[in-house]
């Protein structure tokens, strides 16, 4: 840049001569020499107002990269040297300043915190794949010899269906809601009705948002007449929680009830098959009889002599138990039922075969086969809502004619006529095998995934009043090109009747 | 069948040249209104304070103020059953939340002259000791992570931090350790004013 007092400088285009488009001066703020021109024919000629105009050296950088360059530009166009336009009041950053100063410690190892469970090391050690959900690490499968993902999964399938297997669930979100009003504050947050859940009970839980959309779910126990313990989705964890709070702070806070998060103090050792109960039996000191302890029944007590909640619920449709342990008894008490599960065929499995599994059993995951615009309905979970209640966050929403169209995208299974085919989750799904495109998609492909217990690939999928096209054959585009015909079915694939979870 | 009831594995916190892990402890949630405070004061022997962000301890206990209607209770964690036994007959017929929640954090100490520079790598509080004095608590963030800051004298902090994020807790601080400039700490650099 010419240094001589009063020269005329010229600003600088950056552009080609004669090329099309436009000529940017300031690059963050996307200001063109055409702009810094009209300001001047507007009428601003103080450089304070064309800044303020055309927001030229605003920017973060505060015009470091383009504030000599706009200067000659309007130096140019009102024929006037440098000196008496002016400049605009000096601002840091008077030097440049790098990325790293920016990112400060957040990078590597401290990019993100990395949330690991307290069996996680036992996990690594067996060799586990870990997927990330949210910040958590979770075990996805256990490689074992030179199997690949798809062996490992189909192998912890088959262990779990005929046997036993152990799963992590310690990263679910737990809240323990507590007070003499405990029961009235979850009868106006979830759908459920849960004056008729009695002590010592658990039971599926629903939450919307107040427009009516699923929110989370989770299993809700009875531990006493005034006290809840919720658990949530991974995920939901932190928003529910706020949700909670938010609702009682807000709109309730005439209710005496309290919540404490309690996510990070259990360690939860999911024991699930047919072979669960003898594995456990001998650690614990609590009757695990069916007549006992049934399906969805909970009990405190303890295993090796470490206080316990033990919570007979199941993911997987097979009888199943989830040992809560405080934390830091997590490892001690895995080693101990891993121990005592080598007689019983006992094998780690994954959140990938936990996928499979629960699919088999058409249970949802919120936030894969639900996207905030699915009812309760429309989830196949009206049966959780307890028809008797005045109120509850969302009720209102439910009852707008849209939300009981019959025509809304309804959850249902595909079966695939060719069963080897496993469908790309995210899918749409057409009536014709060969409309013109654009076509109308009916819905899309929510889970997807080869089952081993059946022989056979297993789809779920949202599809414009799907429960009223059972045994219609509809079309799944592929990637690939083509169509894959699937035909409509229930999404409960394995054992309808629930026999296995009884046992 | 093993006797496992002393098998416990806390999450480490690393020790450094400030930073000292503290051994596992009982806490206790206790949530409730004026009542409860007053009555829970009684069992616990220790002051349960009502003023905001305050924190008192006495032989080994302590209580932290976290909201209007909650605080932390700490205890050695062999008396944590007795505790939490001293609670339940004080507050008996009195609407409150009680919650175990010994396992759901760890804590540390972050002591020296440089303690609060090193927090003020990750933590947006004024932690000069005249606007975050001994005895202050608060809840508050350490860059990513959540944690509940306690200034328990001049140049000591109690952080407790829930445990899957004590190892990005140690980290971070070992970090800030490594880059924070050893000298000119005693003032603040002067920032200049700009509009």
């Amino acid at each position: 840049m010419p240094g001589t007092p009063g020269a005329r400088v010229s600003g600088v285009a950056p552009r080609p001569r004669g090329a099309r488009g436009r000529a940017f001066v300031d690059w963050q703020n996307d200001v063109t020499t055409k702009d810094l021109a009209l300001a001047t024919r507007e009428g601003f000629h103080s450089i304070e107002h064309v800044k303020r105009y055309t927001t030229t050296g605003m920017a973060t950088d505060q015009g470091k990269t383009s504030n000599l360059n706009a200067l000659g530009i309007v130096s140019s166009a009102l024929g006037k040297p440098i000196p008496q336009v002016g400049l605009t009041t000096f601002r840091m950053p008077y030097t440049p300043v790098s990325f790293g100063s920016f990112a400060g410690p957040a990078r590597g190892e401290l990019f993100d915190p990395v949330r690991t469970t307290p069996m996680h090391g036992w996990a690594r050690a067996q060799g586990a794949v870990f997927e990330d959900v949210g910040l958590w690490k979770r075990a996805r499968y256990f490689l074992r010899g030179t199997e690949d993902m798809h062996a490992a999964v189909a192998r912890e399938c088959r262990a779990v269906r005929s046997a036993c297997g152990l799963f992590d669930a310690s990263t679910l979100g737990k809240v323990e809601v507590v007070g003499p009003d405990a029961v009235t504050f979850m009868n106006r947050l979830y759908v459920n009705a849960w004056d008729s859940l009695a002590v010592g009970r658990a039971r599926y839980g629903v939450l919307l948002r107040d427009d009516g959309f699923v929110y989370d779910d989770g299993v809700v126990t009875r531990l006493a007449p005034d006290r809840f313990h919720v658990t949530t989705t991974t995920g939901g964890a932190a928003r529910v929680l706020a949700m909670m709070e938010d609702y009682l702070q807000t709109e309730w806070s005439e209710l005496a009830v309290w919540l404490t998060s309690t996510t990070e103090q259990w360690a939860v050792i999911a024991l699930q098959g047919p072979r669960a109960r003898q594995v456990l039996a001998g650690l614990v000191d609590i009757d695990l009889s069916a007549a006992s302890l049934p399906h969805m029944g909970v009990a405190a007590g303890h295993i090796c002599g470490v206080p316990m909640r033990l919570f007979r619920v199941s993911f997987t449709g097979e009888l199943g138990f989830e040992v809560n342990v405080p934390a830091d008894f997590g490892p001690a008490v895995w080693e101990a039922v891993w121990a005592a599960g080598q007689a019983h065929g006992i094998t780690p499995y994954g959140t990938e075969t936990m996928h499979v599994l629960r699919a088999e059993k058409g249970y949802i995951i919120v936030g894969q086969d639900t996207d905030g615009t699915v009812t309760p309905d429309d989830a196949g979970l009206s049966w959780a809502i307890g028809r008797n209640k005045t109120d509850f966050v969302g009720k209102r929403s439910l009852q707008r004619p849209a939300m009981q169209s019959a025509d809304r995208r309804q959850l249902v299974g595909l079966l695939t006529a060719d069963p080897e085919c496993v469908l790309e989750e995210g899918s749409q799904v057409v009536a014709e095998a060969d409309a013109t495109l654009p076509v109308r998609p009916l819905g899309h492909v929510t889970s997807s995934y080869y089952s081993t217990a059946l022989g056979r690939s297993i789809a779920m999928a949202l599809v414009a009043g799907g429960r009223g096209r059972m045994a219609q054959t509809l079309y799944v585009p592929l990637e690939t090109g083509g169509v894959a015909p699937a035909q409509v079915a229930s999404s409960v694939f394995y054992d309808p009747k629930g026999a296995r979870l009884n046992a | 069948m093993p006797d496992l009831s002393a098998a416990r594995s806390p999450p480490r916190f690393e020790a450094g040249p400030m930073l000292a892990p503290l051994p596992p402890a009982s806490r206790y949630i206790l949530r409730g209104g004026p009542a409860v405070r007053a009555a829970a004061e009684q069992a616990v022997g220790v002051g349960i304070p009502a003023e905001a962000c305050r924190a008192v301890t006495r032989e080994g206990r302590a209580a932290l103020w976290l909201g209007p209607d909650e605080w932390l209770l700490i205890a050695p964690a062999a008396q944590g059953a007795s505790l939490a036994g001293q609670l339940a007959t004080a507050l008996a017929g009195l609407p409150h939340s009680l919650v175990d929640v010994g396992h759901r954090q760890s804590g540390c100490e972050l002591r020296g002259p440089l303690a609060a520079t090193l927090l003020s790598a990750g933590c947006p509080l004024d932690l000069d000791e005249r606007a975050f004095p001994v005895g202050m608590c608060t809840r508050t963030v350490l860059a990513k992570a959540e944690v509940v800051l306690w200034r328990t004298a001049t140049e000591t902090f109690r952080i407790e931090v829930a445990r899957s994020f004590v190892a990005y807790v140690s980290e971070f601080l070992a970090e800030a350790g490594r880059t924070t400039p050893d000298q000119g700490l005693g003032s603040r650099p002067q920032l200049e004013t700009f509009s």
